[in-house]
This record gives C-alpha cells, sequence and structure tokens, in this order.
C-alpha cells in the first residue's frame, strides 16, 4: 500500500504562503468576520455622517480637521476592541485541534506560523477598512482633495492596527482560552494607551517624552496631520516585532 | 531487525513534578510496538517527545541511529501522528485538507494527487471526501486523521489511543486498517483497551509512573509472567473417579468450564509453571478417555498488565465451575 518510491519529498520553499493563505481561508470562512465589519463598517458609516453634519458647510470648513481628523483617532480607539477578537483564536483553536502538532511535525517553525498568522489577520483588516474608502471619495467630491493626509491617515491607522494585532496574537500564544486571550491582549493595549496620560502627568520633560514614545497614541498623532516622521516608523516596526517576538518565545516555551 | 527508535535513559521533569525517570526502550523497524500504562503514567509525554514535540530532558532519542533534532531536521515529516482527536482544520473540506497536508508535508505536487487518491481508496473516504471536516463523524474523522498521519509516508506512524471514543465497531474497522499497513510501517501504538493491544501488537513497553516496568516481545512477557500452567482439554466425558485420579497425581485445581452430553470442556490449573501436555496426554491414554483437544493457556496481556503492576484482578478465567 505504502511504498516509499511514491513519496518524492521536494522543498517547498513558499511554505508560509501557503500557510498564509490557509489562514485567509479559514477566517473568511466565519461568519463572525462578516458580522464584524458589518458592524464597524455601520460604527463608521455613523461617525462620518455625524462628523459631515457637524461640520455645517462642507466647501468652507477644514475637512482634515473637522471629519478625517476624529474619524480616523475613533478608528483607530475601535481597532482596540476589534484586534484582540481578530487575534484571540489564532493559536488558541490550532492547539485545541492539534494541528499546531501537525505543522510542526510537517517542520514548518513557529516564525512561519506566526507570519502567517499575523499577515492573515492584517489581510482580514485591510478588508475592513476597504469600505471606509467610502468616505474620502465622499469628501473629494465634496471639494476636499487632500489626498497626502487620507493616505498618512490610512498608513497610520495600518501600522496601529498591526501593533495591535501582533499584542494580540502574543496573547493567543500565552493563553489556553479565547476570551482570557482577548482579554490579556486588551488589557496590554489599555496601557500602552495610557501612556501618554501618565506622560502629561509627569513634571519631569525627558520621562515625559520617553514615556510617550512608547505609546501607540503619540506616534500616530502625527500621521492624521499628514506628517510621516522616520522614527514613527521604526517605533511601529520594532513593537510589532517585538510581540512576534514574544509570541514566538512563549510557543517554543510551551514545547518544553 | 534493527532498531528503528531508540530511547535510551529518557527523564523528563515538569518543574518538580517527574513525568518519566529513566525510560529505556526500543522498537524494532516493521513492528507494531504497544505503549501500556494507567492514565498519568507517562505515555502522552513519551510520545511527545518521540514525534519531537516536547524536549527531551535528559537522555536521548535516535531514529535511525540519528538524534531526534537531527532527524527531523534531515527528514521533515517523517513521523506521522494520530492522537485521540485527530488534528483537523474544522472548516476545510476532507479533500482540501489532504491536499493541504500533502503540501505542507513537501509531497512532490506532480505526485499529489496520486498519492492521495491511493490512500483515499486504502482508507475508504471517497464517500465523505468533499464533506466540511467538522461535519465529519468520530469514525470517519479518525480515518481522515489516519490519511493525514500515512499521507508523508513516514517511517514511523505513532498511534496515541486512536480508537478512544470509537463505537465497537468502527473501533474495530480501525483496527482492520492497522492490521492492513503491518510490516509496512512500525508502528507505536498506545491505547488503554488491552485486548486491543493485544490482538495488533508484537511487542509491548509498561509504564508505570514514569518508569518502564516491562519491555518486550510478547511472547517473552507471555512465558515471563506465566507463573502456573494451565491446560484446556475438551473430553467426551469426564468421570468423578479420574477426577481425584489426576488430583493425586499432580495436585491440580480443576475447572469444569462446558459440560454436555457429547463433550466436556474443563481447565486445570498447575501449581508450577511447565509444559504438562505431554503427561496428561498420555494420562488420558492410559485411562481410556478420549482428548478431542489439548492446549496450554497462556496469560493474557491484562494478566501480563496486571502481574506487572503488581494488581491482583480477582479475575476467573473463563465461566467455570470448580470440581473437587
Amino acid at each position: 500500500m505504502i511504498s516509499k518510491e511514491e513519496n518524492k519529498i521536494k522543498i517547498v520553499p513558499k511554505i508560509f504562503f501557503i500557510l498564509w493563505i490557509k489562514e485567509i481561508k479559514e477566517n473568511f470562512s466565519s461568519s463572525g468576520l462578516y458580522i464584524l465589519s458589518g458592524l464597524f463598517s455601520f460604527v463608521m458609516g455613523g461617525l462620518f455622517y455625524n462628523y459631515i453634519s457637524l461640520t455645517k458647510d462642507l466647501t468652507s470648513g477644514n475637512l482634515s480637521t473637522n471629519v478625517l481628523r476624529p474619524l480616523f483617532g475613533n478608528m483607530n480607539f475601535i481597532f482596540l476592541f476589534i484586534a484582540p477578537i481578530i487575534t484571540m483564536r489564532s493559536f488558541i483553536e490550532e492547539r485545541r485541534n492539534g494541528t499546531l502538532d501537525l505543522l510542526y511535525l510537517a517542520g514548518v517553525n513557529d516564525t512561519q506560523v506566526i507570519l502567517a498568522k499575523f499577515f492573515s489577520a492584517f489581510t482580514v483588516v485591510v478588508f475592513m477598512l476597504l469600505p471606509t474608502l467610502l468616505f474620502p471619495i465622499i469628501l473629494a467630491a465634496s471639494g476636499h482633495q487632500d489626498w497626502g493626509i487620507v493616505a498618512t491617515s490610512y498608513l497610520g491607522t495600518l501600522l496601529s492596527v498591526a501593533c495591535y494585532l501582533s499584542v494580540g496574537l502574543f496573547s493567543s500564544s500565552a493563553s489556553d482560552n479565547q476570551i482570557i486571550a482577548a482579554l490579556l491582549s486588551f488589557t496590554i493595549l489599555i496601557v500602552l494607551m495610557l501612556l501618554v496620560v501618565f506622560a502629561q502627568a509627569s513634571n519631569n520633560y525627558l520621562v515625559a517624552q520617553m514615556v510617550s514614545y512608547l505609546s501607540v497614541p503619540f506616534h500616530f498623532e502625527g500621521f492624521v496631520r499628514g506628517l510621516v516622521k522616520s522614527y514613527n516608523i521604526v517605533y511601529y516596526f520594532s513593537f510589532v516585532s517585538v510581540f512576534l517576538y514574544l509570541s514566538q518565545k512563549t510557543l517554543e516555551a510551551r514545547k518544553s | 531487525m534493527s532498531n528503528l527508535v531508540q530511547v535510551e535513559h529518557l527523564s523528563k521533569y515538569y518543574h518538580s513534578h517527574r513525568a518519566l525517570s529513566d525510560v529505556n526502550f526500543s522498537i524494532e523497524e516493521g513492528m507494531i510496538h504497544g505503549l501500556l500504562g494507567p492514565n498519568g503514567a507517562g505515555k502522552s509525554t513519551l510520545i511527545k517527545i518521540i514525534c519531537g514535540l516536547s524536549s527531551p530532558g535528559h537522555g536521548t532519542i535516535r531514529i535511525e541511529g540519528l538524534p531526534i533534532s537531527e532527524f527531523q531536521k534531515r527528514f521533515p515529516g517523517q513521523i506521522g501522528l494520530l492522537g485521540e482527536r485527530p488534528p483537523l482544520y474544522p472548516n476545510m473540506r476532507v479533500i482540501e485538507y489532504l491536499e493541504f497536508v500533502a503540501t505542507i508535508f513537501r509531497i512532490d505536487s506532480s505526485s499529489i494527487r496520486s498519492w492521495i487518491d491511493e490512500i483515499i481508496h486504502e482508507l475508504g473516504i471517497k464517500e465523505f471526501l468533499y464533506q466540511l471536516n467538522r461535519n465529519l463523524s468520530k469514525g470517519q474523522a479518525q480515518r481522515v486523521g489516519l490519511a493525514q498521519a500515512l499521507l508523508p509516508n513516514p517511517r514511523l506512524l505513532v498511534l496515541d489511543e486512536p480508537t478512544s471514543g470509537l463505537d465497537p465497531e468502527m473501533a474495530m474497522e480501525f483496527r482492520h486498517i492497522i492490521k492492513k499497513i503491518r510490516g509496512k510501517k512500525t508502528i507505536l501504538f498506545s491505547g488503554h483497551i488491552l485486548s486491543e493491544v493485544e490482538a495488533i501488537a508484537d511487542d509491548i513497553t509498561i509504564l508505570q509512573k514514569g518508569t518502564v516496568i516491562e519491555s518486550g516481545k510478547l511472547e517473552t512477557l507471555r512465558h515471563k509472567f506465566q507463573t502456573k500452567a494451565i491446560l484446556e482439554i475438551v473430553t467426551t466425558q469426564l468421570p468423578q473417579a479420574l477426577v481425584h485420579e489426576i488430583q493425586r497425581t499432580w495436585d491440580v485445581e480443576i475447572n469444569v468450564l462446558r459440560s454436555n452430553p457429547n463433550e466436556t470442556k474443563w481447565r486445570l490449573k498447575f501449581k508450577t509453571a511447565g509444559d504438562y501436555r505431554q503427561p496428561m496426554a498420555e494420562f488420558l491414554i492410559k485411562h481410556q478417555l478420549v482428548a478431542l483437544e489439548l492446549k496450554t493457556i497462556e496469560p493474557s496481556l491484562e494478566e501480563i498488565f496486571a502481574g506487572a503492576l503488581g494488581i491482583n484482578t480477582g479475575k476467573k478465567t473463563g465461566n467455570s465451575e470448580g470440581v473437587h
């Protein structure tokens, strides 16, 4: 029945892409994703309508200040709740189904699994953001054509959400319960958010600056103003790398 | 035959808890090796370490002479594992899942289709090939699980209580499949149904509290644990006078298992081990009694297991009544 000759082993270098596609299929086969996306679009649409209504005259007001800035600020805040929901199942489901062991037996390493899950979750976020592209299009039709701020706002949102997702993946790798994983990542994110508040309360300028630098909103602020600085980018990439590295170490530790 | 797996002085601690202690045993190539032990004996820990899913604390595991880490680096996917719960992605269809498994196990894309087809045919998966994994029955899921374990054509197939939770018919079917691959694969089979392990295993390792208490060929263990010889005899009749004569000659315990006008089945339990068939046959001939059947009863795996663990099962063998 089983002959060794039949089983010709060939190296497949793109194992990450195979896992990424598998993760995307898993995510998009869940009705929960569509419910979450629908709710997100509904809330964002409501907020957009609200800010537009508050800006009485669409042609004369500063739409970047009155609409885009609060809209993206709120969007960023909403993702603070959504990101843990997207990532909470990641490793817990794999462990429960025994499929993580299947991947290890196939010679897949932790880094490949983590990156596939991270980029899949990121793809879900991009999918959720697609309907919001209507907002700048509507603004453009009303004469607001500052595409630069729109682009940097989206970039800032994506980078911030990447940070949230990395925290979510770390929590999922460290926990055996989805709810605990979501709560853990939410707690970490809230603490990181509140660092700005702590910094403002400090009398020492240097300490305040250092604490602020660790906070995600501190870096996001510049993006909605259309300012992209290299240290912001360095921060986001470092943040994501640290939490993905912690996820890898956690998975490794659980194997020992 | 050479050893495929060699476990030497393996110990594993979880903080202060000792999961495995100086475990030594080997698995011969092409054999089915049964792993037995009560709950918490360390079977699952041992299996995880053999599969490279958990690090060995102290000691070594060699597969084909290579340390496990080296073996997995050089031959990824050469250990197939099926546990009590098959590793299925619930939202994938069976065929999609098998193709995914074949891809991550790096099976040549030109032979994936034919290879999957062969396994599907052998394991009888065809009728639910397009069902979602989450909709499969326990038996179907276990068959798909076995398919994934066999897909990479592993050198070692590890089955950790694979029939647990299956109904008797499905468990029997599953054992039939295992018997079909006997000799073609080296299998490590962990189970708690002793009769099941007895039916398929060639060699046995018994674990207790993380320590190997017995390991070897099933036949060797049978002899080791045969402290009393037992003969089962079918004769046309069993006169009471003869019973007394046998008891006087050998000091044995005699039980009648079945009796009808045509034949009587009885069992002799001697005080010591040994082969009593020849003297008993001669004794029956001398007393002009026709023996329709005369055989030695070897201890069952249950008796070996109980003997190794020092458990008194209090089990009476067969449906018998004493004769005095």
